[in-house]
């Protein structure tokens, strides 16, 4: 746990504050007094000890007395608990200076939870430490914040309301050895590991869904497009909805069936008025562990598909779902790398150019979840850094320990 | 959006203008300006009028409501209402009923819908995602809202398409739509004031990974609480906040019901957990706690690859409402190999237990078994006291009947607590089933063209010849042993709602709708309505003091009925209950 700092964002304000700054000559005596409203609230003379520091002091509120402390702003992806310990209550301050922030509204994440600062600047949020992620906290609403019971001053508001933090869960990175590539002497070979707590499972890439799709034709051998296919347990409870038929009368639906069940298959077309089934008493099994195209003719009369070839035909396909964490290193744009999947113990190779890697990059982790049509993939696979690509949660600013 | 802030503003300050004269409001609408149904025991009818927040044109000057899902936040669907006894139940008859394919022929069959009735206006969703709104008195509609022709189409295409009902609250009404999205109408005009997208705050939570939306949302102090269906279509279950003045989540994340792919008892799964919360929960506004129940684990009948208990799948779980936090879960079934949810939306009673008062939570699952747990701890008070036949072996490859079937026991139908008798009603359902943990794969695949193997169809399995049938369950609290079982002909798929003079109305498959005598089991009251398929509970309210009762039917022929004291007797045909099978037991 020793990379976890507690650390306190320094917010670094800005392009909004350049406009700031070009009338903050004239302010500088009453930041706030050009705005009449809040020059009478904010007004220096009203309370001059306490507020003086605040909005109207001689010199302007300096960026770096914007302080938006978080407690912890990085945490060791931990795995779900049924006691509910994977969720963690985290807290904050907000702080001009060393002055607490009072009644500021703070937003944690995607969540627009209101989350309003106490008389000491403090705050509480629940991190969920089983999820990756980086989590952006900031403020949101100063409309009833005060600083030593003063409303805050429209330049410190400004500030306040560009600042922002982030919390980041992920698996902690490990190097243990950086060679030469044997094939390439301009790249070096990265080795390196996933660290997860004790026992648990850190590397899950695996197989997430099969696809099924295929084509749906009318009893003339032409394509249909918008047409849906849904397919339903005959015994249990569970479905799986296609895409709409695309102009090709292709479509797309990703599913795992449990142990080669009986599965009920439904053509939905004209907006879903008209319904085509199989023959009552009829069910479709889908093998398991493999994709497969269904390509099915729809009758000219009536809505009974008949189950067998030329109108119903069923074969494997190639290509899977694939979910699981990756890691990736975050470089400059045209530059190139590979990395292979993490393995059971989270290890991993990073093979990148000599010169990048001195560079010292973050490294990135995200949960992907793919179709991969052209290849089987498992632990220890090669992936182009093409492949990669991190989500706008997902914790991007990683420094690897050497181990 | 200008008009329609204005009319939320005028709503907000006349239900903040209540908070005087109703103290103990847990019937918390927000927009409601009557007095709470919890209040009116005591509240003269008077004392809730308010005619600036009534709309213009509907009838009636005092209102009596039933604001939300289950009544009261605590869902114990008992009224204090003493207008309809035993003794004139024979003078119920139908005030008015609307059918709703002729309103708008694009509603669909099936209806589920459990009206929310507020200042003299019931409001319905329907199968489809529509929603109606109806002067209670006179049937008049004052607004309907249909979703856009592109959406709804997306919906039928579902095949899975009925609806729970409305929540009302911050001068909107909020329903949920089959494909995932949450739409707020304006209360009054039923004008759309915001729709959002799960996904745009949880991308995961599409139709197309298999979530979709059937429950009722639930509104209380600003928030609207939302869980989805899709447990089976291995999903991963949760509870969620969102801000009912914006749509915005209210929790920093949402409640998940079981743990990500990969972790604890999903380490080696293919399968995500299941665990959907797919009706309300129940809020004790007293102490800020929500509780909820929580579907079964997929896959459903086979469980090698989902080691241990399987938290917390077939449990009830109290978070704390205003941050989403753990407070206690309890399970009902440990590693659910039959498709045993905790389904119906648990009660939060207060009552006389082992002869003395405590508040508890109480929850019937599908596995037939009736548990009640201490409200602030979660400690064990009734642990699982059957109420339907139980026999479910492991299942096998070769079939195993199991009772209850995968309808349960007790299904999403919800419970009624009679504070006077001090007994819970719980609607049953007796539908065995034959399942199979797997099957023999080889047979089903028929070597064909190379490097690819080729398939195709067989015959299903013909579903086990066995009686299916309803009860009625009377358990008396403070002993929590059975008082008595009533049997009906058909499974209880709507639930029940009882009244201060001890009845309680509950529908029937055939459409028929039925009072019964609380203290004794026996029906006292019931009429053939002119529909069928009752799959929801009715809702009991006053206008002007005087008692209505409303409920949908659904079937091919969706309605809505509202009856009382002195109605048309003419009854309908005979109906015919729709005993559908597993798929469509989970609309």
């Amino acid at each position: 746990m020793k990379y976890l700092s507690k650390s306190a964002a320094f917010v670094l304000l800005a392009a909004g504050l350049a406009g700031c700054a070009s009338n903050g000559g004239d302010n500088a005596a009453a930041p706030s007094a050009s705005s009449s409203a809040s020059a009478a609230t904010a007004s220096a003379s009203a309370s001059p000890s306490a507020s003086a520091a605040v909005s109207a002091s001689a010199s302007p509120i300096r960026a770096e007395d914007i302080r938006l402390d978080i407690d912890r702003t990085s945490y060791t992806l931990k795995q779900w608990k049924m006691d509910g310990s994977h969720t963690t209550s985290s807290s904050g301050k907000l702080l001009i200076g060393d002055k607490p922030v009072a009644h500021a509204v703070i937003h944690v994440g995607d969540s627009k939870r209101d989350i309003a600062t106490e008389d000491d600047g403090s705050f509480d949020m629940l991190v969920d430490q089983s999820l990756l992620a980086e989590i952006p906290v900031r403020v949101v609403s100063l409309d009833q914040a005060t600083v030593n019971g003063q409303p805050i001053g429209k330049d410190a508001a400004e500030r306040l309301l560009s600042v922002s933090t982030s919390i980041s869960v992920y698996y902690p990175i490990e190097t243990t050895k950086i060679v030469p590539s044997a094939k390439d002497p301009s790249q070096v070979e990265v080795h390196a590991r996933v660290v997860g707590n004790d026992g648990d499972v850190v590397s899950f890439f695996q197989i997430d869904k099969y696809r099924i799709g295929g084509i749906v034709k009318d009893a003339e051998g032409h394509p249909i497009k918008d047409a849906i296919v849904w397919i339903d347990r005959d015994e249990g409870e569970g479905f799986a909805k296609s895409t709409p038929t695309d102009e090709n009368g292709r479509y797309y639906m990703y599913y795992l069936p449990e142990n080669d069940e009986g599965t009920n298959l439904t053509v939905t077309t004209d907006n879903g008025k008209k319904r085509y089934t199989l023959p009552k008493g009829k069910v479709f099994y889908i093998p398991d562990e493999t994709s497969v195209d269904i390509n099915i003719t729809l009758p000219k009369e009536g809505t009974e598909i008949v189950d067998k070839p030329p109108t119903l035909v069923s074969v494997t396909s190639p290509g899977a779902m694939y979910t699981g964490i990756l890691v990736g290193l975050n470089v400059p744009q045209g530059v190139n790398y590979t990395v292979t999947i993490p393995d059971k113990e989270g290890n991993f190779v990073l093979t990148v150019p000599k010169d990048v890697w001195e560079t010292h990059p973050s490294f990135f982790e995200t949960k992907m979840t793919k179709f991969v049509e052209d290849r089987e993939l498992s632990w220890g696979d090669t992936l182009p850094s093409s492949f990669l690509e991190p989500g706008a949660n997902d914790p991007k600013n990683i420094s690897a320990s050497q181990a | 959006m200008r008009k329609s802030y204005a009319v939320i503003g005028a709503v907000l300050a006349a239900s903040l203008a209540l908070t005087a004269c109703s103290g103990n409001n847990n019937n918390d609408s927000g927009s409601s300006a009557s007095a709470s149904p919890s209040a009116s025991g005591s509240a003269s009818p008077s004392a809730s009028a308010s005619a600036s927040a009534s709309p213009a044109a509907v009838t009636g000057t005092s209102f009596e409501n039933w604001g939300t899902y289950g009544f009261d936040l605590n869902n114990t669907r008992h009224v204090p209402y003493k207008e309809i006894t035993a003794d004139n139940a024979n003078e119920l008859g139908v005030v008015w009923s609307a059918d709703l394919k002729t309103l708008d022929k694009d509603v669909k069959n099936g209806n589920q819908a459990y009206p929310v009735v507020v200042d003299g206006v019931i409001y319905i969703s329907t199968s489809g995602n529509q929603v109606f709104a109806f002067d209670a008195v006179t049937g008049n509609q004052i607004w309907h809202w249909k979703p856009p022709a592109e959406e709804a189409a997306n919906y039928s295409k579902a095949g899975i398409i009925a609806n729970r009902g409305v929540a009302v609250g911050d001068g909107k009404v909020f329903m949920l739509t089959i494909d995932c999205q949450l739409v707020a109408l304006d209360q009054k005009t039923g004008e759309l004031v915001k729709k959002v997208k799960l996904s745009d705050y949880y991308p995961d939570v599409t139709l197309e990974n298999g979530y979709y939306e059937t429950t009722a949302p639930l509104f209380y102090n600003g928030i609207v609480y939302i869980g989805s269906s899709g447990g089976d279509n291995g999903v991963r279950g949760f509870e969620a906040a969102f801000k009912a003045s914006d749509l915005t989540p209210a929790w920093d994340s949402p409640f998940w019901t079981v743990p990500p792919k990969g972790q604890d008892w999903l380490a080696n799964s293919k399968f995500q957990g299941g665990g959907a919360v797919w009706n309300p929960p129940a809020i004790d506004a007293e102490t800020g706690i929500m509780y909820f129940a929580v579907g079964n684990p997929a896959p459903d009948f086979y469980g090698a690859d989902r080691p241990g208990a399987n938290p917390y799948t077939d449990s009830v779980v109290a978070v704390e409402a205003a941050t989403g936090k753990l407070v206690w879960a309890k399970q009902e079934i440990s590693h659910d190999l039959w498709d045993y949810d905790a389904a119906a939306s648990p009660m939060i009673l207060n009552a006389t237990v082992k002869g003395k008062k405590q508040k508890i939570v109480v929850e019937g699952g599908k596995s037939g078994q009736w548990f009640a747990w201490d409200a602030a701890t979660g400690d064990v008070v009734w642990d699982g006291i059957p109420f339907a036949k139980i026999d479910h072996p492991e299942p096998t490859p070769e079939g195993v009947l199991v009772s209850p079937g995968a309808l349960g026991g007790e299904n999403y139908a919800p419970e009624t607590y009679d504070p006077a008798t001090n007994y819970v009603l719980i609607p049953g359902v007796e539908q065995p089933m034959l399942i199979k943990s797997a099957k023999n794969q080889d047979e089903a695949a028929t070597p064909d063209m190379p490097g690819a193997k080729a398939f195709g169809t067989s015959m299903g399995e013909t579903p086990a010849d066995v009686k299916t049938y309803g009860t009625i369950t009377a358990i008396d609290v403070n002993t929590g042993k059975q008082a008595y079982q009533v049997e009906t002909k058909d499974p209880q798929r709507g639930g029940l709602t009882s009244t201060d003079t001890g009845l309680a109305f509950f529908g029937e498959l055939d459409g028929k709708i039925n009072a019964l005598d609380i203290k004794t089991g026996k029906i006292v009251w019931t009429f053939q309505t002119s529909g069928d398929n009752i799959q929801a509970a009715p809702a009991i309210f006053t206008v002007d003091g005087k008692e209505y009762i409303t409920f949908t039917s659904g079937g091919t022929k969706p309605k809505v009925h509202v009856f009382a004291l002195g109605g048309d007797k003419t009854q309908g045909a005979k109906g015919t209950a729709d005993t559908s099978d597993a798929h469509d037991a989970k609309k």
